[in-house]
């Protein structure tokens, strides 16, 4: 990671696990509603130098989280139909919450605040036009591409605190193949809190289900 | 501590639409197409091998009425499935895909092709 002012930074950040569950869906309007929760496990990330100007959280948190996704494809518009809106909205708990010193406001430990934090998704899916709506002959490349817009959202919910209000916004285009997806966007700011500097994020996933249909992609009970 | 919720925010939002099953990658008749006399069959060409054995393709006319005869047969390596069909007369047709790919996970679409006069 590259930051105005700051050494790069390289490492792992903090270790994350999460669980979700889908209680609600709706095919007919493409509709759905999850739940989930994400533990984030403090002083697993990249330490030293590098480490501080990632921010390697000392404490520990737990996230809960409210998911959601909605596909136009119900509006009988052909153009509309591939746009998707998503979103989330989530409540960090902190295990160690940050102290300071009544008189000064000076920390005096290394904990955190609780904070909200959510977002807002929007993607236009080429494959969706091709497959459900119209194939105009694009190349299989281009009709795996998902441009998408996106807004990030933090804000503390706990008093003291060290952190602010900010807003991000991410603007960039998703590739997903067969076994792996690549997606970059670039950073804009929403508001000081976020810098007057654009940025750029890219991510690569991989699917191991794909990568390996005959082990981790079959069902575990399967396995033996 | 903040700014890595931001990034966490922004990678989850985009992983949503991020998922590699079977999704229908070529049909003939093209979908949201107009062709002209009727098609003997119609086929549809994944971006992954398909089960055929759960795996159902359905092409209807505007009144419901089932126009596809018998099973899907798989071709293409599992790729492809092809159905064949009764006489089309001019229309719009809907084709209704349920497939199961090789890895166990289910998708399924829709869309419409015309027969011009």
């Amino acid at each position: 990671m590259t930051r105005p002012g700051n050494k790069t930074a390289s490492g792992w950040e903090n270790f994350t696990v999460g669980l979700k569950y889908i209680p609600y869906v709706n095919p007919e309007h493409e509709f759905l509603v999850s739940v989930g929760v994400q533990r984030l496990f403090g002083r697993s990330g990249a330490n030293g130098s590098n480490g501080a100007v990632l921010e390697n959280a000392d404490s520990s948190a737990t996230i809960p989280t409210l998911y959601f996704a909605k596909g136009l494809g119900d509006v009988p518009v052909g153009w509309i139909r591939p746009f998707m809106l998503t979103g989330q909205l989530g409540y960090q708990i902190a295990d160690k919450k940050l102290k300071v010193d009544p008189d000064t406001g000076t920390p005096i430990n290394n904990g955190i605040s609780n904070a909200w934090f959510g977002g807002l998704s929007l993607q236009y899916s080429l494959r969706y036009l091709s497959s459900q709506v119209k194939d105009y002959g694009l190349s299989s490349f281009v009709n795996r591409l998902t441009p998408v817009v996106e807004l990030a959202w933090t804000s503390p919910a706990s008093k003291p605190t060290r952190d602010a209000t900010t807003f991000l916004w991410g603007i960039g285009v998703n590739y997903t193949a067969d076994a792996y997806a690549v997606t970059v966007e670039a950073l804009i700011p929403g508001n000081r809190n976020t810098g007057s500097h654009v940025g750029v994020i890219a991510q690569f996933h991989l699917y191991f289900e794909d990568l390996f249909p005959h082990s981790l992609g079959k069902p575990i009970a399967e396995w033996f | 501590m903040t700014r890595i919720l931001q990034l966490a925010a922004v990678a989850c939002l985009i992983s949503t639409a991020a998922f590699a099953h079977a999704a229908l990658d070529r049909a003939s008749p093209p979908v949201g197409s107009e062709i002209s006399g009727s098609p003997e069959t119609i086929s549809l060409t994944y971006t992954e091998p398909v089960e055929p054995l759960f795996s159902t393709v359905q092409v209807m006319d505007l009144h419901g009425q089932r126009m596809d005869t018998g099973k899907a047969i798989a071709r293409a390596d599992g790729r492809m499935l092809e159905v064949r069909l009764k006489p089309l007369s001019p229309g719009v047709y809907t084709v209704v895909w349920h497939v199961t790919s090789v890895d166990t996970h289910k998708t399924e679409g829709h869309f419409t092709f015309t027969v011009k006069p």
